[in-house]
C-alpha cells in the first residue's frame, strides 16, 4: 500500500475530481476512503442547508397564500421574505406573470412572405410601403397604425431584410420621439434613417420589446413577435 | 361561460378532445404571459417555451381532474393559468443552478463588504419543513466560530462554488484551497458533533473516521 493521501487528494475524490492514481489508492484504502466519505457527507450537508437549496423556504404555497395569512405564519412568512432575497424574486416573477400584457404585434416570415400572426396594435395597412432597408426594398411588407390621440399616428412595419428582418417604425404629428427595441433586456441598435423614422435593420426571429417614447405622453410598449419557418 | 363550464367538466371527465379545445383557446393567453415575463425578469434559463406551455397544461388538466381547480368564471380561470405558469417557471428555474446563485459577499470586488444574504437573520426566519430552524441558526453560528479563512472557504461552498471558483476568487492555488477546504470542512464537522448539532438535527455528515 502506498502512503495515505494528502488533504489536496483527498479533496478531490470527495468532489470527484481526481486523478487515476488517487481513486485507486482509495478503491484499496480503507481510511482514505473513511475520510473521503466523511468529507463528501459534510459537503452534502452544507448543500442541503445552502441557501439556494431553498430547503429553508416556505414552499411556494404559502407565498401564493401570503394576503390570506394572519398572525403568527404571516408575521414568519414576511420575515422570511426581509431575509431572503431568492424568495422575493420568486415573487417579483409572480408579479412579472401576473401584469397585463402588452399591445403584441407578431408576424412570421416563410418561403418569401410575411403573415401576420396576432395584431393588438392598431390597424393593418392594406397597402403597405417597403421597408427601405438594405435588401429589404422589393420584399413584401406588413404595417400596422395606432392613433395615438391628438393626430399623432404610429407606423410599424416588417418586412424581410438582407440578414433578417426589418422593424421601422414611423411617428406622425409629434415633433420628436425616440424608440427602443429590446431582447431580453438587450437592446438592438437602430438608426434614425429619416425625420420621423427609426430603422432597426437585420433583427433575428425571437420575442421583442418595443417602446416609443414621447415627450409628455407615457410610453407605448409593444410584444413584437418575429417568427420564421 | 356556460360552454367553458361545460369544457371544464368535459376536461375532469378526461375527455382528450375537450382537452385540445381548452389548449387550442388558451395557449395563446399562456405563451404570452410566459414570453412576456421572460423577457421583463430576463428568464434567461426558459429556453423551451413550448415545452414549458405543455407543461402547463399538463398541471392544469391534473388539477381539473383532482379537483384542485374548479370552475368559477373565465378570469379565476387565467387566473389559476397565470399561478401554473409560475410554478412551472419556477421548477424550471430551480433546476438551472446558476439561476439560483445567491451571493454571501456584498460583490465579487468587495467582498470584505460583508453578506448580501444575512445568514443569522435568514436563519432564524426559516421554514421548519425540512429542517429545523434552530438548526440552521447552530449551523450558521459554528461557520461564524471558524477563523477567517475556513470560514471564507465554506461560505463558498455554501454558496455553490467549487475550489476552481474559490481559487479564482480568492487567488490562492488550488493546491491551497483544496487543503483549506479539507481542513475548514474537518473542523466543521468536529465542532458539530461537540455542539450537539450531529445529535439534535439528526445529520448523517458525521462518521468516524
Amino acid at each position: 500500500m502506498s502512503e495515505h493521501l494528502g488533504e489536496e487528494a483527498l479533496a478531490a475524490l470527495a468532489e470527484g475530481e481526481a486523478d487515476a492514481a488517487s481513486s485507486a489508492h482509495a478503491s484499496a484504502c480503507a481510511a482514505c476512503r473513511a475520510k473521503v466519505d466523511s468529507y463528501a457527507r459534510t459537503a452534502a450537508l452544507l448543500a442541503s442547508y445552502a441557501p439556494a437549496s431553498r430547503n429553508l423556504c416556505p414552499p411556494r404555497e404559502s407565498l401564493l397564500a401570503r394576503a390570506s395569512l394572519r398572525g403568527t405564519e404571516r408575521h414568519e412568512l414576511d420575515a422570511h421574505l426581509d431575509a431572503c432575497p431568492l424568495c422575493k424574486e420568486d415573487l417579483a416573477d409572480l408579479a412579472a406573470l401576473e401584469a397585463p400584457p402588452r399591445v403584441a404585434l407578431a408576424v412570421r416570415f416563410a418561403r418569401g412572405l410575411v403573415e401576420l400572426v396576432e395584431n393588438a396594435l392598431g390597424e393593418l395597412l392594406p397597402q403597405a410601403e417597403p421597408v427601405l432597408a438594405r435588401g429589404g426594398a422589393a420584399a413584401p411588407a406588413i404595417a400596422v397604425r395606432r392613433d395615438l390621440g391628438a393626430g399623432v399616428l404610429l407606423e410599424v412595419s416588417l418586412g424581410p431584410g438582407r440578414e433578417g428582418v426589418d422593424v421601422l417604425v414611423r411617428m406622425t404629428g409629434a415633433p420628436r420621439f425616440r424608440a427602443e427595441l429590446a431582447r431580453a433586456g438587450r437592446l438592438v441598435e437602430g438608426r434614425e434613417s429619416a425625420e420621423g423614422r427609426v430603422l432597426f435593420d437585420g433583427v433575428a426571429p425571437g420575442d421583442y420589446e418595443l417602446v416609443v417614447h414621447r415627450s409628455g405622453a407615457p410610453p407605448v410598449e409593444v410584444a413584437l413577435g418575429v417568427k420564421t419557418e | 361561460m356556460d360552454d367553458l363550464a361545460a369544457l371544464i367538466k368535459r376536461v375532469r371527465a378526461k375527455d382528450g378532445s375537450a382537452e385540445s379545445e381548452l389548449h387550442g383557446r388558451y395557449r395563446r393567453f399562456v405563451e404570452r404571459r410566459l414570453a412576456e415575463a421572460r423577457q421583463r425578469r430576463n428568464w434567461f434559463w426558459l429556453e423551451e417555451l413550448d415545452d414549458a406551455i405543455q407543461e402547463v397544461f399538463i398541471h392544469f388538466y391534473q388539477a381539473v381532474r383532482e379537483g384542485k381547480f374548479v370552475f368559477e368564471g373565465e378570469e379565476r380561470l387565467e387566473g389559476f393559468l397565470v399561478r401554473t405558469c409560475w410554478f412551472v417557471a419556477m421548477n424550471l428555474k430551480d433546476k438551472v443552478p446558476r439561476a439560483r446563485r445567491v451571493s454571501l459577499f456584498k460583490t465579487e470586488e468587495d467582498e470584505e463588504g460583508g453578506l448580501i444574504l444575512d445568514l443569522p437573520s435568514f436563519a432564524r426566519s426559516a421554514s421548519e419543513r425540512l429542517h429545523g430552524r434552530d438548526c440552521a441558526e447552530l449551523l450558521y453560528r459554528t461557520i461564524g466560530e471558524l477563523v477567517e479563512s475556513r470560514r471564507e472557504v465554506i461560505l463558498r461552498t455554501l454558496q455553490g462554488e467549487k475550489v476552481r471558483d474559490i481559487v479564482r476568487a480568492t487567488g490562492k492555488t488550488a493546491a491551497a484551497v483544496s487543503g483549506l477546504k479539507f481542513n475548514a470542512m474537518k473542523e466543521l464537522r468536529d465542532k458539530l458533533e461537540a455542539n450537539g448539532f450531529a445529535r439534535d438535527c439528526g445529520a448523517e455528515a458525521f462518521s468516524h473516521e
